[in-house]
């Protein structure tokens, strides 16, 4: 072997990944090589100087007692009990907020409250159940263990392939004291979720109507974000994203119930 | 009641000794990954948490370590990459692939240039040069150096071939070797050898 060739399987044996034999072999050439030699061992060093370690033992200890925390009360809200006292929380919760957002409309207080005071239940309790979709770009099966997943009456028909909005996570969430289904998408680093569920009984206050030849829908701004919710047939339809000058109307197309 | 108790209890249990074995590595990675520990935190318990939903698809004995990345990566691409982030073209042509050791053994004897930059260069210095890489480089030179993933192990983590995952490691080595060269020149730990 030479230099040339035993230089070019070096990091392939310092990373664990060449075959026995070149190990063997670029080992060989290493025994009567000083030069490739001195080489390999600085590679070998500057690894090992990269990889050296700085355990804080009570920072993790502190990290896993509060995962283990987490873990626990997410079991609990898996039981029937917890979850009837969610759906209460989701109520309570949107009647303290339709308070809220009457209260501060009242008295015309700073924008970004009422920013605050909408995003909370779409982003705070967001995806309390997640469908199994681990991969960025779903495939056909997975979205429909997803639709599997979301358990409910409500079927979707999803379509990412004509609009361009890549399809990121799929689950289910309380929210407006309903039970919706939640479609983050990315569009151009743009964060957009959907939530769809039964219309009956959903109140959104301060939403403008704008009226398109093709249809009408609502729309409403606060702050950075924006928010667009359309009615068809029994199902709304409730797009957020946090970018203002991104047009929600691309997303009518996207779903539509079956 | 009690059964679902016992089987909750044993849930945990193995999902304590299998997955949150990992915590250390994970928080590791996570760390040069958002940069910052406040993020890291969340991201590590982010991951923890989804994997716990999971645990019961996750098939027992095979790769928990490698699974468990393949959820932060997903997590950290989707929720915490740069929302601004725009390819970085890089240009490596004058960069030889053993650039550091090159620039130090021209340096020569007597002092020994290798070991005085191994003493002198720190952790920190260190840290930085991997922050400083491009994400994409980043991920795979973490997961190979600081988590001693194998070429296949990380294209399955970060969804990408084989080749990609080889070729971004090689870059990624070499932007490297350039940054704490770099550095190593700029605060006079050696004196740049002349051309």
């Amino acid at each position: 072997m030479t230099c040339e060739e035993a230089l070019e399987k070096i990091y392939d044996v310092i990373d664990n990944e060449a075959s026995e034999i070149d190990c063997q072999r670029v080992r060989e050439h290493l025994d009567h090589c000083r030069d490739c030699t001195s080489r390999y061992e600085f590679e070998e060093k500057l690894r090992a100087f990269i990889n050296r370690r700085s355990p804080d033992p009570e920072r993790s200890d502190r990290l896993k007692k509060k995962i283990l925390e987490c873990i626990d009360c997410d079991d609990d809200s898996s039981l029937p009990r917890r979850r009837c006292s969610f759906r209460f929380c989701a109520v309570a919760l949107s009647a303290a907020i339709a308070l809220i957002i009457c209260i501060i409309s009242a008295f015309a207080v700073a924008k970004f409250y009422r920013h605050k005071v909408y995003i909370y239940p779409f982003e705070r309790q967001h995806m309390q159940r997640e469908a199994n979709l681990l991969s960025g770009n779903p495939s056909f099966e997975e979205w429909i263990s997803a639709r599997d997943f979301l358990g409910n009456d409500l079927q979707l028909a999803v379509d990412v392939n004509t609009t361009g909005h890549e399809l990121v996570r799929v689950g289910s969430d309380e929210i407006l004291g309903g039970e919706f289904a939640h479609l983050r998408f990315i569009d151009n680093g743009v964060h957009i979720s959907l939530f769809v569920g039964a219309a009956e009984g959903v109140k959104l206050p301060d939403f403008e109507p704008v009226v398109l030849s093709e249809m009408e829908y609502y729309k409403h701004v606060c702050g950075q974000c924006q928010m667009i919710y359309w009615i068809s047939g029994n199902v709304i339809t409730i797009a957020v994203t946090e970018n203002k000058g991104f047009d929600l109307t691309t997303l009518f197309p996207v779903v539509r119930p079956i | 009641m009690s059964s679902r108790q016992s089987q909750k209890d044993a849930k945990r249990e193995s999902f304590e000794k299998e997955a949150l074995v990992h915590l250390d590595s994970l928080f590791r990675t996570a760390l040069r990954m958002t940069k910052n520990e406040g993020d890291a935190d969340d991201l590590v318990q982010e991951t923890f948490l989804k994997a716990y939903r999971f645990w019961d698809k996750f098939e027992k004995g095979t790769n928990c370590r490698a699974w468990l990345f393949k959820i932060m990566t997903n997590i950290f691409i989707n929720n915490y990459r740069a929302k601004a982030w725009t390819p970085q073209t890089i240009d490596l042509e004058d960069v030889d692939d053993d650039f550091l050791f090159g620039q130090l053994s021209a340096l020569g004897p007597p002092e020994d240039p290798e070991k005085q930059f191994f003493n002198k260069v720190f952790d920190d210095d260190v840290k930085r040069a991997v922050e400083e890489l491009p994400e994409d480089f980043r991920l795979v030179v973490v997961l190979s150096f600081l988590e001693g993933f194998s070429y296949q192990e990380i294209a399955d983590i970060v969804d990408l071939n084989i080749g990609t995952v080889k070729s971004r490691l090689h870059r990624g080595r070499k932007l490297l070797q350039k940054s704490l060269w770099d550095y190593a020149v700029k605060n006079g730990f050696v004196k740049e050898a002349a051309k």
